[in-house]
């Protein structure tokens, strides 16, 4: 095997596995204190990858001011569309509330579209827009940056949800949501919290990501796509796994494109992801057990 | 969707205002299909801004021009529906597609039905010909384009070629004519990756590539595609030339990359008014597209100014009905646009042709022929 190959096809896979796991982690924790796949996930990522731009570059906001500011916009819209747009449709059925999250999904594109442009945004690399070799494999140094705020950012989350009240109040509502508001958790305060804090991380995604992959205003759907994706594997419910997943369609990705064939990327990935469903689903005990039950009466 | 409710109303605004004051002069309605948004929204605006300074600079005499643009978000099934929006509107003499070659392909198959002639952007050799009686495309075909890319393959004598290419229409028949292109001018495909146009990694491709050492590259990539694209390529510091399509080389693509001067070097087979052109009649178009534009054109602003120099001559020579400029289309020969000559017989509804490509580099920011 080549090694140069395989390094050059881990490390960046890795790098883009890393914004699918946020996404990931996203959509877990939102749909456990909330009930609701929030499919409008994609899009913080690619707000705040087109803020954080558009402050730094256009307006001349230093680096780090653009992206606190653009984490500020991703958590304010986050916690609007809990307040504005999820709350008001509470109790109605769970596939109006999603449907709720498409169109605030696509408000949300339309939004980056006006404000911002048609032009995919770029930012400087925060450390420069050189590069580091590993085993002859090239990589961004950006990529770095990258890494380093999803272990910061994944390890937050996991201190935040075993060691603080909140945390142990969002972990009490994705158990049982009655008992914790006998217990006297305050669900609706609690969830608009957890979508602002979804909607800056998500931001913050987008702003280390883009000195990589650049911004543009139709970018949240694959981001988000491929999160859910990384969510599904997941179960919806571990943090973990969906990041495991995230970054697993990353390397899917990357090593289906590199090993068999680019053209055939988007096929592998989705592939597995029927594959693992089928397969979690319990499609081989339960094709067994037809298969027995029909040798066993072959008349019925 | 309100985006596009958006980007429609914002576009039909700027047209509307750009199509000058209000006044007493017959109207010429005309419909235009355009990328707005999406992937190839960057060249569109390109075009628009080529096409606007001919119209600020020559337009129609005599008449209005009024534009309606519906934006088809770089999507085919939105740009057919787009088309027949316009094309069902009687007082819409004819309709440009200011789009890839993907939606504009989706339109050729109506253009029958409606009996509205279309001036169609998109470099596919099959929105040209085989021709439909109501289509004409300007810019040269792929065709041409590899033709003269291959001839500079040849010349350098190079014999291992990388291609990279988009899975959409227009990649694929980039792709295509490469291939057989291979077998003519003897130089072989070492490697052959393509990508889904919204993509954002390219290093497997990249990487791929690099491993295969090829002597040349040719990148079919346009949009954010290139610009990803060529940034991958330079940090993997890839040594081969790189040779991209011109659909790749736009305002965005520099503006992104770093600016002209840090893609010097990069091929590309261009167009004749890429270069700063000197002699002919061009070269008065040349120069007050640029004066208009107030920067040095590139590929689209030029394709922009050519539209509206063929939209000038046509009206000039029909009726202004719709089967009158249909005619008068099919009978332009060799009308001297900054691109090259425009020629469409009943046998070839493209317009500009060979003559209208040469490979040129990236020089201190600037496109000149390539030695």
């Amino acid at each position: 095997m080549n090694l140069t190959l395989f390094l050059q096809l881990l490390l960046p896979g890795i790098t883009t596995g890393c914004v699918y796991a946020l996404v990931a982690v996203g959509f877990v924790i939102c749909a456990n204190v909330s009930g609701v796949v929030n499919l409008a996930q994609g899009e913080f990522v690619m707000l705040g990858g087109m803020a954080a731009s558009w402050l730094a570059v256009t307006a001349g906001w230093p680096l780090v001011l653009a992206i606190l500011g653009a984490m500020l916009v991703g958590a304010a819209l986050g916690a609007l569309q809990e307040k504005l747009t999820l709350a008001p449709v509470r109790r109605a059925p769970p596939f109006i509330q999603v449907t709720t999250t498409v169109g605030v999904s696509i408000v949300l594109r339309g939004f980056a579209l006006v404000l911002f442009g048609t032009d995919p945004l770029s930012l400087p690399g925060f450390s420069g827009d050189g590069v580091f070799f590993v085993g002859g494999a090239v990589m961004p140094v950006q990529s770095l940056w990258v890494w380093g705020m999803t272990l910061a950012l994944l390890a937050a989350t996991f201190g935040v949800l075993r060691y603080t009240d909140i945390g142990r109040a969002v972990r009490a509502c994705s158990i049982n949501l009655q008992a914790a508001r006998l217990m006297g958790v305050d669900a609706e305060r609690l969830r608009v919290i957890v979508f602002a804090v979804s909607g800056a991380a998500g931001a913050l995604a987008g702003a280390v990501v883009t000195p990589i992959v650049l911004s543009s205003w139709d970018a949240g759907i694959s981001y988000g796509i491929k999160g859910f994706v990384g969510a599904i594997i997941g179960g919806f419910r571990s943090p973990l796994l969906a990041v495991a997943g995230g970054i697993g369609i990353g390397l899917v990705e990357a090593f289906g494109a590199g090993y068999i064939s680019s053209g055939w990327k988007d096929f592998i990935v989705y592939g597995v992801l029927l594959a693992y469903l089928l397969i979690r689903g319990g499609v081989f005990r339960v094709g067994r057990a037809a298969f027995a039950a029909a040798l066993a009466n072959p008349m019925r | 969707m309100y985006y596009r409710f958006f980007a429609v109303a914002a576009a039909a605004m700027l047209g509307v205002a750009l199509a000058g004051p209000a006044s007493a002069q017959e109207e010429f309605h005309v419909g235009v299909v355009a990328s707005v948004t999406g992937p190839f929204a960057s060249p569109t605006k390109d075009t628009f801004d080529g096409f606007y300074a001919w119209e600020k600079t020559r337009g129609l005499p005599g008449k209005k021009l009024v534009l309606t643009i519906l934006d088809d978000e770089t999507n085919p099934v939105n740009s057919a529906n787009a088309f027949r929006k316009l094309a069902s509107d009687p007082t819409i003499k004819l309709i440009i597609q200011n789009t890839n070659s993907s939606s504009a392909m989706a339109t050729k198959s109506f253009a029958s039905e409606y009996k509205v002639p279309i001036i169609s952007g998109g470099g596919l050799d099959a929105l040209g010909f085989p021709p439909n009686p109501w289509m004409f495309k300007v810019a040269p075909s792929s065709t041409d384009s590899l033709h003269a890319l291959s001839e500079y393959i040849k010349k350098k004598g190079y014999k291992r070629v990388a291609h990279i290419y988009g899975t959409d229409a227009y990649g694929q028949n980039e792709h295509a004519i490469i291939e057989k292109f291979a077998a003519e001018y003897g130089f072989t495909l070492v490697a052959e990756e393509s990508f889904a146009i919204d993509d954002t990694n390219f290093t497997a491709q990249w990487a791929k590539i690099r491993a295969a050492n090829p002597d040349i590259v040719y990148s079919s990539a346009s949009g954010r595609s290139a610009i990803l694209s060529f940034k991958t390529y330079k940090q993997l510091g890839i040594k081969a030339p790189l040779a991209a399509t011109a659909a790749g080389v736009g305002g965005a693509f520099f503006q992104a990359v770093g600016g002209p001067k840090a893609a010097d070097g990069m091929l590309s087979p261009s167009q004749r008014g890429t270069f700063a052109v000197t002699t002919g009649p061009a070269a008065e178009y040349y120069a007050t597209l640029q004066k208009s534009l107030g920067h040095t054109p590139i590929y689209f602003n030029v394709f922009g100014y050519d539209v509206g120099l063929i939209l000038e001559a046509i009206v000039k020579n029909s009726d202004g009905t719709r089967q009158g400029l249909r005619d008068a289309l099919e009978k332009l020969k060799d009308l001297p646009c900054i691109n090259g000559p425009v020629t469409y017989t009943p046998q070839n509804h493209t317009g500009n042709d060979y003559r209208a490509v040469a490979m040129g580099v990236l020089k201190d920011g600037v496109m000149v022929p390539a030695e």
